[in-house]
């Protein structure tokens, strides 16, 4: 039962390769204390440049890297990154993630069948697997035929429809996104803008979005975070794109290329 | 699998050769044409005749007979060897790769220095507290490569750990043991597959070698190598005996390094799925196709 | 190296006359033809599959062995199509100069970035070890790097993204070519890093074919373009006719979806 997505004070510092025998490598901090709430049904855009953490933040809130400090929760329960499989099946459940490489995160060995049905077996899902893998391949507006075949057989565009297939199969509440358009070309993506829309709509999904595409997320976002050295700068209703006040935001908003 | 191993002509000669290699095997063990050891001073160095396939050689033994009873040897190594490098080499990779980060790292210290440690050396210490033995070579020959073999595979491992497919197997739930052996060792297998055939194919020559240098196993077991260190002393006087057991070597060698190379290329979906008559049909039409043939030039 | 029998024009543009590329018996571009006018920019643009990295890397002569090509590509006047590969060189990076897609790639990473921009000075302009450092000096500035001598001694992975692409720039105009062909080069950089790369390619005087997928990025640096569908060239013109009116279905995929994905410019009064 995912009400509210919230993180309190993250902190994510690496440590890089030491310089000499008797120092100690330095610190490299990718988010630099985040405060944020997901409300249910959101759609929260987080934008910035490269470097800003976005990619870093939303792995975080997803789960997928543990903060070296701050707390993520939601509806009240800890989120444990380092956690068992099992002790985390509460959260994954709730969750899906598409991440920016359609031809990185597909297993080049897996039947496309095998990939989109994993979280249901991982999650130990009831009802038929082969119907809910059909169901949600026709979502996406893939063949039921694909099941069957590599991802080395699919475009990009192709790939990464699966990978949303993927991410939505279990019917999970919030779909996260770490860029998931920017490894696509122009025509593609506008289809897998509508996409996530109808999906969000259809499946009443809270959406985490990270881009650094703004015209993405003034499409799909209602709510936006603008990052810049691992901190959210500022936030709120996607409208404050128009109007952009921090020169963080202003700066994003010049340079993306708008139509004459 | 067989079928497309087939398909090709490397896999083709490896399994031809090494298809052979097992039946004599087989055969030897219950008939020769001669008996490989008797040696008969006063038939030396007779050309091929229908008694001797391959003539005799300096002690007069029977060449072919001798080739014939080696394949036993051979087999014994190549297989000997893998066994053990595999387990080594699974078991090295495990510890280098799951466990927690100080004995990861200490592993892959330990790696560094093993692998420094050439097999013949191995064999020679190995040799001197055991005794020369088929035995010894096998096992020191199969602790050499699994450590070679442990790794390359733990640097394959890592490194496909950190792919986003097993981050996305890990966002949908599955847990250590399912992202193991649903996902690292399928996609480690090719890369093992092929270090463990090149350390059978290298297993039979460093045998080979071993017996040439007097550390193998001893005049009792027919060794194509020792055969070769006999004939060679003869070289100049009887050039063509030792192409027989030279030529055998090199066979089965080169059969083992392409089989390795021939089964990861007929188990990769990516080489396997293009050919549309065995899946049926030209891919299905979906949005996102490149409307058009595509140039293989992603832009 | 000029062709004897025509008179030779000191500049007269980058003429692709027909190119097309077979590979096997699949036709990758199809009598491709557009001119770019020296010092002009022209986009070539289409989507997934359309051959138009194959463009670009035919343009170079850099198509993949066994591919055929025919048709013409002539260099203020030289034939540059069916030349033997050592003379095709003598033109790559002197006459005409690429800028490739992956900055990251595209480098050495085992050298550092000043002597790679130093490599193409020795090469085509025969300095040499000192006098290519001052001028791979003067070319980092010219492209807009910050602290050009200390950044020179890094390695490629020390740098960002666009640093590097700013380094691929330098190392394509070193030669001082006359043209410069660019295939999708921000396609991998942020969205403010491409803008600072477009303005640095706004300031070049060489004549300058630019590949993308994206019409909005297009619209900032070309004034001319050809669409490309199945290796034909199925529509050409000024981008901003493209724009307002394409003829072509695949245009018009292009234009829709460019305006479905580009920033919303906020609109002054009235709904949104």
């Amino acid at each position: 039962m995912t009400d509210v997505l919230h993180a309190s004070d993250l902190h994510r510092t690496y440590r890089l390769p030491r310089r000499g025998p008797f120092e100690p490598g330095p610190v490299r901090t990718a988010v630099d204390g985040v405060d944020l709430t997901v409300a249910p049904g959101a759609r929260l855009g987080i934008v910035g440049e490269s470097g800003s953490g976005k990619s870093t933040l939303v792995r975080l809130l997803a789960g997928l890297e543990a903060p070296s400090a701050g707390t993520v929760t939601a509806s009240g329960r800890p989120v444990v990154a380092s956690g068992s499989a099992a002790a985390m099946r509460w959260f994954r459940r709730e969750t899906g993630v598409v991440f920016q490489d359609p031809y990185a995160s597909l297993d080049p060995r897996m039947r496309v069948g095998a990939i989109v049905a994993e979280p249901l077996r991982a999650l130990r899902i009831d009802g038929s697997h082969d119907a809910l893998v059909r169901d949600v391949l026709a979502r996406v507006d893939l063949p039921a035929d694909v099941v069957d075949r590599y991802p080395h057989e699919f475009s990009g565009g192709q790939r990464q429809r699966i990978a949303i297939a993927r991410a939505v199969v279990h019917s999970p509440r919030i779909l996260f996104g770490d860029e998931p358009m920017s490894a696509l070309d122009v025509v593609v993506r506008a289809r897998v803008i509508e996409l996530f829309r109808s999906l969000a709509d259809d499946l009443g999904l809270t959406l985490v979005l990270v881009s650094h595409d703004i015209g993405v997320v003034q499409r799909l976002c209602d709510t936006v975070a603008v990052m810049s050295a691992g901190r959210i700068v500022e936030h709120g209703p996607v409208s404050l794109l128009d109007a952009p006040e921090h020169p963080v935001t202003r700066a994003l908003v010049e340079a993306a290329p708008t139509l004459p | 699998m067989i079928r497309r191993l087939l398909a090709r002509p490397t896999g083709v000669f490896a399994v031809v050769v090494l298809g052979l290699l097992v039946v004599l095997a087989v055969v030897s063990l219950v008939w020769t044409p001669q008996d490989p050891f008797r040696a008969d001073p006063f038939h030396q160095w007779e050309p091929p005749s229908p008694a001797h396939w391959f003539g005799t050689d300096a002690s007069g033994r029977d060449i072919a007979s001798y080739l014939l009873a080696g394949t036993r040897t051979t087999v014994l190594v190549a297989v000997g060897s893998g066994v053990i490098a595999s387990v080594v080499g699974m078991v090295l990779t495990a510890i280098g790769s799951l466990t927690a980060r100080w004995v990861r790292e200490g592993t892959a210290v330990l790696l560094d220095i093993l692998v420094a440690f050439p097999t013949l050396l191995t064999a020679m210490l190995l040799t001197a507290i055991a005794g020369g033995s088929l035995g010894v070579v096998i096992v020191s020959v199969g602790l050499s490569f699994g450590v070679t073999i442990a790794r390359v595979a733990r640097g394959e491992i890592r490194r496909i750990a950190r792919s986003d497919y097993v981050t996305a197997a890990r966002a949908s739930g599955v847990g250590g043991a399912g992202v193991l052996f649903r996902h690292l060792v399928p996609n480690a297998a090719p890369l093992f597959t092929v270090q463990l055939s090149l350390a059978m194919a290298t297993a039979v020559l460093a045998e080979a070698g071993l017996s040439y240098l007097g550390y193998g196993a001893g005049s009792n077991t027919a060794s194509w190598g020792s055969m070769l260190a006999d004939l060679q002393t003869y070289i100049g006087v009887h050039p063509w005996s030792a192409t027989w057991p030279g030529a055998a070597i090199a066979l089965v060698v080169a059969a083992l390094s392409l089989l390795g190379d021939a089964v990861r290329d007929a188990t990769d979906p990516r080489l396997t799925t293009n050919d549309r008559a065995a899946g049926g049909g030209p891919a299905p039409r979906t949005p996102d196709d490149p409307a058009t043939t595509s140039t293989g030039v992603t832009a | 190296m000029s062709d004897a029998t025509t008179p030779s024009t000191a500049a007269s543009g980058l003429e692709v006359r027909g190119l097309t590329v077979r590979i096997d018996r699949r036709t990758i571009l199809d009598d491709v033809t557009f001119t770019v006018p020296p010092g002009r920019r022209v986009g070539v643009i289409g989507a997934s599959g359309s051959g138009k990295s194959m463009t670009s890397l035919a343009l170079m002569g850099l198509e993949p062995t066994g591919a055929t090509v025919t048709g013409s590509v002539r260099l203020d006047g030289t034939e540059l199509v069916g030349l033997p590969d050592r003379e095709r060189a003598r033109h790559r990076g002197a006459g005409i100069g690429m800028v490739f897609q992956e900055p990251g790639t595209a480098l050495d990473p085992l050298r550092r970035v000043g002597a790679q921009i130093a490599e193409p000075l020795r090469l085509h302009r025969g300095l040499d070890r000192r006098a290519a450092a001052a001028a791979a000096l003067d070319l980092a500035v010219s492209v807009g790097l910050p602290d050009p001598e200390s950044l020179l001694r890094q390695y490629p992975h020390q740098l960002s993204g666009g640093q590097r692409q700013r380094i691929c720039i330098a190392m394509a105009m070193a030669g001082q070519p006359s043209y410069l062909v660019a295939d999708e080069p921000t396609t991998a950089l942020d969205v403010t890093t491409e803008a600072r790369i477009l303005e640095l390619f706004e300031g070049l005087t060489a004549g300058m074919v630019f590949v993308t997928h994206d019409l909005a990025v297009l619209a900032r640096i070309a004034d001319t373009a050809v669409v490309l569908d199945a290796g034909r060239v199925v529509e050409h013109g000024s981008v901003a006719g493209l724009l307002a009116a394409p003829q072509h279905p695949a245009t018009a995929a292009l234009v829709d979806a460019a305006r479905a994905t580009a920033r919303r410019a906020p609109r002054t009064g009235g709904s949104a």
